[in-house]
């Protein structure tokens, strides 16, 4: 018995060595390294989220749609320099969008939502049509008048900066711009340039016009090229500005939500003292309260503490300020189940039973309770984590939940076995609750 | 040994005058909606300037705002509740506080589109609900096997009527503090809050049920009040000290603590206690009455 009961216990303990590695902040390479880190919400180091919705009302492929935006997004967030930003569709139309540490918050609003208006517009009169500037030189006002086709830039799928002759075969170096449609737009420029043959299509960025060729022969592979750069570069700028624009579907900013950095490390900083605190304050109740039992608690709760961070960290758990008062009250359940225990097991004292029988008779009585309370707290936890399904909530039930998972293993087979590691030990006098 | 049930009369009594304050204290003053379930935009901001929700109401007033709600958040803090702002109405209120009010800094600013608000409300009642039920159903399972005369559906409802007056008191009392002192608002961390305190006063509850469990299958031809009597006083000691040990963490968070759950926290601390009341002084009591009731009926 007191040998399994020893080799159980150096086991844990091994156990509790390897957590404390992925706890501290550079845990070993051969322990996943720089891949466990910790992750902190957004209430803890300060920054944005954002809530995008997206209208797919028009939408034929929605799922595809939804990621075609997610994956937009990112690549324009990409370029704001934020360290760890974090994209992530929610729900059936949105794409919620944390931006950590970003300071200029406003102006990178402006450049995820940014969308152009591109359009094909075709030759007017003075009475059905707009008079409109040139887009290289704003001052110049394009000569004629236009009017807008059915055809718009969100039929549009890539913009490439090329070289005439690369694409048309034909001999020159000329820079331009080569734009492919989707189906769709591949139909409606067909019918366009059908039915303006040897006329002129504008081809119209945020109403100014980029350039106007004459349409010579119908295009129906939705293939078009836009001429009138100056050089490489300039087609290269029309090109990314073209691409950058391209949002697969209409867009809407519904939630914004920003913390200061400062609040998010004070917030940090505060937590983890007032943890401390509250911990040191239990420590000093549960000794002066159950003794030396109190003690071997306090031990068991230390290490639930270092297994429950090792596996927020694991798995991982973004720690929110929520997800930190989902630990705290874990480690009030942890107690709990202690606090039956000693309970117990002053009872059985009380009857006259010896000590070693009167620890295993206290456990076993107090495990129904555990195991009720404890049930019944993790419904609520899984109620709160699927029904919800609000950021903070999560954090927290998901916190939560782990930690009493933990605790009953922690409370109950590390306090068990050391006590009764204990009583069979001479240390065993100072057992008495 | 303490007379719980002998004097349950007193007990209550006593939660009886605390529902019926709660319930006036939510009728007259009323709960803050948090733009979480109705949207909308908060912000929080830090300031020294004494007066500064004045100064902010002056701003809001001069700049054509209606409707919003502003109270003091901390020492150096305000909260500000108003309608969605587009992205410059926020860059241009903002320039105007900062000229008025004494280093105004935005520690946080958080805007809710009304689509999203919809969502939680509807999300959040399901989840009390559910989460009602599926106490309901796992207690008369859990007691399934308790002995006759006793029904486990009594325990299942009982522990649920404990845990109804704890959430309609610790509204009460969010809605006096709300209205008196500090910025309290139903959010979704209020609702994580309540959640929790159910978890919790089921918890505390299911502990001396356990044990009226085993006392009543000890001795069945006992008394039942007795063996509730009994049971009581057998984990009242434990049931104060867990609570303890979870307020004392929880008050070291609402002292030392951020700010920013205060709130959360606050509630936390008067809905376990509450919690812990009911499940001594409610829940077994009101499960005796009952069991008595209907015992004599027959």
């Amino acid at each position: 018995m007191k040998t399994r009961r020893l080799i159980l216990f150096t086991t844990i303990m091994i156990l509790v060595i390897l957590a404390v590695l992925i706890d501290i902040p550079l845990n070993p390479g051969w322990l996943g390294g720089d891949k466990i880190k910790a992750q902190l919400g957004l209430d803890l180091v300060g920054g944005t989220e954002l809530i995008y919705q997206a209208d797919l009302s028009a939408s034929t492929d929605k799922l595809k749609d939804l990621n075609n935006l997610e994956s937009v997004f990112s690549q324009r967030i990409n370029v704001l320099g934020v360290a760890e930003p974090n994209i992530q569709t929610s729900g059936s139309d949105r794409i919620l969008i944390d931006l950590p540490g970003i300071k200029n918050i406003d102006s990178a609003i402006q450049k995820i939502g940014q969308t152009y208006e591109l359009n094909f517009m075709t030759v007017a009169t003075v009475t059905d049509g707009v008079q409109l500037k040139d887009y290289y030189d704003q001052n110049y006002s394009y000569p004629g008048y236009w009017k807008k086709s059915d055809l718009t830039g969100r039929n549009l799928i890539k913009a490439d900066a090329t070289f005439q002759n690369e694409t048309s075969g034909v001999a020159g170096s000329a820079p331009v711009v080569s734009i492919q449609f989707d189906n769709t737009g591949t139909e409606k420029f067909r019918s366009l340039t059908q039915n303006n043959l040897n006329k002129q299509i504008a081809i119209v960025l945020d109403d100014k016009i980029v350039s106007a060729p004459n349409v010579q022969t119908e295009i129906s592979d939705g293939r078009a090229v836009i001429t009138g750069s100056k050089d490489i570069k300039e087609a290269q700028n029309l090109a990314r500005r073209l691409n950058e624009g391209i949002l697969p579907v209409p867009t809407k900013l519904i939630g914004q939500q920003n913390i200061g950095a400062t609040l998010g490390k004070d917030s940090l900083k505060t937590s983890i003292v007032a943890g401390l605190i509250g911990l040191l304050l239990v420590s000093i109740f549960m000794i002066s309260y159950y003794k030396f039992p109190g003690l071997v608690a306090m031990f068991a709760l230390t290490i639930y503490a270092i297994f429950a961070l090792a596996i927020y960290k694991i798995i991982p758990v973004t720690m929110t300020l929520a997800g930190i008062a989902g630990f705290v009250l874990s480690i009030g359940m942890a107690i709990d189940a202690n606090v039956l225990i000693f309970e117990r097991l002053k009872e059985e004292l009380r009857s006259g039973k010896e000590l070693n029988l009167a620890l295993i008779d206290g456990f076993r009585r107090s495990w129904n309770s555990i195991r009720d309370s404890n049930i019944s707290s993790i419904i609520t936890c899984l109620i709160l984590y699927y029904a919800t399904g609000s950021g903070p909530v999560r954090g927290f039930a998901l916190t939560l939940m782990i930690g009493i998972v933990i605790s009953l293993f922690t409370a109950i087979t590390l306090t068990r076995t050391v006590l009764l590691l204990l009583a069979s030990s001479p240390l065993k006098r100072f057992i008495n609750v | 040994m303490y007379r719980i049930i002998k004097n349950s009369w007193i007990w209550f009594s006593f939660s009886i005058v605390l529902a019926i304050l709660s319930v006036v204290f939510l009728v007259v003053f009323g709960l803050r909606v948090g733009i979480d379930y109705k949207g909308g935009t908060n912000i929080e901001f830090q300031s020294s300037a004494p007066n500064r929700t004045d100064l902010a109401v002056n701003v809001l007033n001069a700049d054509g705002y209606t409707g919003y709600q502003i109270k003091d958040s901390g020492t150096d803090r305000a909260i500000i509740q108003l309608r969605t702002l587009s992205n410059d109405e926020h860059i241009k209120l903002t320039t105007n506080f900062k000229s008025k009010i004494a280093d105004y800094t935005e520690t946080s600013y958080n805007s809710v589109g009304p689509v999203i608000s919809k969502d939680l409300t509807v999300k959040s009642i399901w989840a009390v609900i559910i989460a009602s039920f599926g106490i309901i159903i796992f207690v008369a399972f859990a007691f399934r096997k308790v002995p006759k005369p006793l029904s486990s559906w009594k325990f299942g409802i009982c522990a649920v009527v404990a845990l109804i007056h704890d959430l309609l008191i610790t509204t009460g009392f969010v809605a006096l503090v709300g209205h008196y002192f500090v910025w309290m608002e139903v959010n979704a961390l209020f609702v994580t809050a309540l959640l929790t305190i159910m978890g919790f006063s089921v918890h505390d509850t299911i502990v001396v049920y356990d044990r009226l469990r085993e006392n009543f299958i000890k001795n069945p031809k006992e008394d039942i009040s007795i063996s509730a009597e009994e049971s009581i006083n057998q984990t009242i000691v434990r049931s104060i000290n867990t609570s303890m040990t979870t307020i004392i963490v929880l008050l070291a968070m609402l002292v030392f603590g951020s700010l920013s759950v205060r709130q959360f926290i606050l509630t936390l601390v008067f809905g376990i206690f509450i919690g812990t009341y009911s499940s001594i002084f409610n829940a077994t009591p009101l499960l005796v009455w009952w069991h008595k009731k209907t015992a004599a009926a027959k």
